[in-house]
């Protein structure tokens, strides 16, 4: 019996067959293989992570572009062709905001409409890839992220709108800002052209 | 009995972390789940109240095509042909907010047919319009409020849109919210000051008429003159039309009253809420501005240089310059002139409907005339017809005079 056995021995614990302990070497080789399997993994992680945020951004910001048209109709369509026997277009466009004006005429225009002043004043613009809105007299709150621009024109009848959707923050590991335009055009229904004038009187 | 007791025990842990787990991934999935489905209900709620907006304002566009071709009488009376009255709440409504919020389209009747789109007694929209996307829109017509509510005077009607969009995701715990609705209404005016009532009407100051022959015609038919007269911008008109006269053409000028068939109408019109804008200069400013952009999208021919009319034709037709009606070629509907030179007819050229002459221009609010030029000769003809006149009328576009959209808080 070598030293070793009899001091296992001594304790009363016997190493059957097969169930040797691990010996140094191939405990730090297991260590290195676990080492290097885990930063493998890490970097896996890392990769599968950052597409992931990227896609989601992406996604994020289609989203918000295909939700624009569906809200910006909402207002648009809903406040701003409510004229009544005038010829003002009550859409104001200045410095990048778009004011929508509704029920011009108030409680003249509809009497059966309770509407005691002017129904509505919407303004809307776009402030540090944010669309905000605002009601009356009240102030900016956003409504839309990942708006980083947009250019309003007026043609004749026709209001369109210029959307500059983008990633925010930036994509990781990505050089491209993430970008895409959406292009709008809504008719303004109520601006039609007559061809015979209201009735005076 | 270590062995077992040891079993037990690592069962029980492992139970325990299964169980932990199992409620960990199920709270992680309802979770999910729930934050899934309040997005999708969010988007399907605005995606329907779009849905229900746009219905609505075809709605709309539809009454605007309608209006032109129906008599609006019937219309506000239904085709029962009696007016059910006011009493109702939301009367003017194609159906009342609540109802439309539970609505099942398929099991929806109207409690009754006043306004109702219709033509000759039929209705054209029984259960509303059906969408292919699964939405309808109920359209109902009534009188504006300065008139009775079964008759119209003035042309001016108002027309609420309803457009009802289901929620393709609907719960329990919502039961009464089965669909999105949007109220448009909108006020719009059948324009009538060119609903001619006699063969030829001229309106101006003065004229120039040369009557060729004894075999043209002017003919009133049995209920109106032959010829009426609007002074504007002068009163020598039916004096220069007398002059011309000779007492061979008196039975070739007929119509109601004695031959020949002439009526001076300026004060009547003056005082007819539908021929009082004929008398403004804002009218004739803005339907001489507007004329080119709206002519040939809405169906009415114009001839600003005149010319001679090729063949035959029919609706609207308006002129300026030197306008010629040879041969045998026939108008059918309401011809108006506006003068920049005058009209003949000359062989067997025919106008069935009516004849506006008028050689107007506006300075500020005051109208001038200018003088007016008509030579018939031959057999040429012009004959009143009211039904063509009706047809001609429907090229004419409702002027629309309002539009807003209507919440339940408001008064309805």
């Amino acid at each position: 019996m070598s030293p070793i056995d009899s001091l296992a021995g001594s304790r009363g614990v016997e190493a059957k067959e097969g169930e040797r302990g691990f010996s140094l070497v191939e405990s730090l080789l297991a260590t290195a293989a676990s080492a290097l399997l885990f930063s493998l993994f890490l970097g896996v992680f890392d990769q599968v992570q950052t597409t992931v945020t990227n896609l989601t951004r992406l996604m994020e910001r289609d989203r918000n572009l295909i939700l624009a048209p569906v809200l910006l109709g909402g207002w648009i369509l809903g406040t701003g062709n409510r004229e009544w026997d005038r010829d003002g277009d009550g859409i104001l466009i200045q410095s990048g905001i778009l004011q929508l004006e509704s029920d011009l005429d108030g409680k003249d225009g509809f009497p059966d409409g309770r509407v005691e002043g002017n129904f509505e004043i919407l303004s809307l613009r776009c402030r540090t890839d944010h669309l905000q809105l605002k009601s009356g007299a009240g102030s900016f709150h956003s409504v839309l992220k990942q708006i980083r621009q947009w250019e309003i024109l007026m043609e004749g009848r026709l209001l369109n709108l210029r959307l500059t959707g983008a990633v925010s923050p930036n994509l990781m590991h990505w050089k491209g800002d993430g970008e895409t335009v959406e292009t709008i055009h809504y008719t303004l229904r109520n601006y039609r052209p007559n061809l015979f004038p209201p009735r005076d009187g | 009995m270590d062995e077992p007791r040891k079993s037990a025990s690592e069962a029980g842990l492992a139970l325990l972390a299964a169980l932990l787990t199992t409620a960990l991934v199920a709270t992680l999935v309802w979770t999910l789940s729930v934050q899934n489905l309040t997005q999708w209900r969010l988007l399907q709620g605005v995606e329907a109240r779009l849905y229900s907006m746009v219905l609505a304002q075809n709605g709309i566009e539809f009454a605007r095509g309608l209006l032109p071709l129906v008599d609006v009488d019937e219309l506000l009376s239904g085709p029962d042909g009696s007016f059910s009255g006011t009493d109702l709440p939301e009367w003017r409504n194609p159906l009342p907010f609540s109802s439309a919020r539970r609505l099942d389209p398929e099991s929806w009747t109207p409690d009754r047919d006043d306004g109702l789109p219709a033509r000759s007694r039929d209705q054209l929209l029984p259960n509303g319009y059906p969408d292919p996307g699964g939405g309808r829109f109920y359209l109902r017509f009534s009188n504006n409020p300065e008139e009775p509510a079964h008759q119209d005077r003035d042309g001016v009607v108002l027309v609420r849109s309803m457009g009802v969009a289901p929620l393709k995701l609907r719960s329990p715990f919502l039961a009464s919210t089965r669909n999105s609705v949007t109220l448009i209404e909108s006020r719009l005016l059948q324009e009538t000051a060119f609903r001619l009532r006699s063969a030829l009407t001229l309106a101006g100051g003065s004229g120039d008429f040369q009557w060729t022959g004894t075999q043209f015609l002017l003919d009133g038919g049995h209920r109106e003159p032959a010829v009426r007269f609007l002074s504007l911008g002068g009163d020598g008109l039916q004096n220069d039309f007398l002059h011309t006269l000779d007492p061979a053409h008196a039975d070739r000028i007929r119509g109601a009253g004695p031959e020949p068939s002439l009526l001076d109408s300026t004060v009547a019109y003056r005082e007819d809420p539908r021929y009082r804008s004929l008398f403004q200069a804002a009218f004739w400013r803005h339907f001489q501005e507007q004329l080119p952009n709206l002519s040939s999208a809405s169906g009415i021919v114009h001839l600003p240089e005149g010319g001679l009319l090729p063949a035959a034709a029919s609706g609207v037709l308006v002129a300026r310059g030197d306008l010629v009606l040879q041969g045998d070629v026939q108008f059918r509907g309401i011809l108006l002139h506006l003068g920049g030179g005058g009209v003949t007819l000359r062989d067997r050229a025919q106008i069935v409907g009516g004849l506006w002459l008028s050689n107007l221009s506006v300075d500020g609010e005051t109208i001038r005339g200018g003088p007016l030029r008509l030579h018939l000769s031959d057999l040429a003809r012009v004959r009143y017809d009211a039904d063509a006149i009706r047809s001609g009328l429907r090229n004419f576009p409702p002027t629309q005079l309002g539009w807003r959209l209507l919440f339940p808080e408001m008064k309805l």
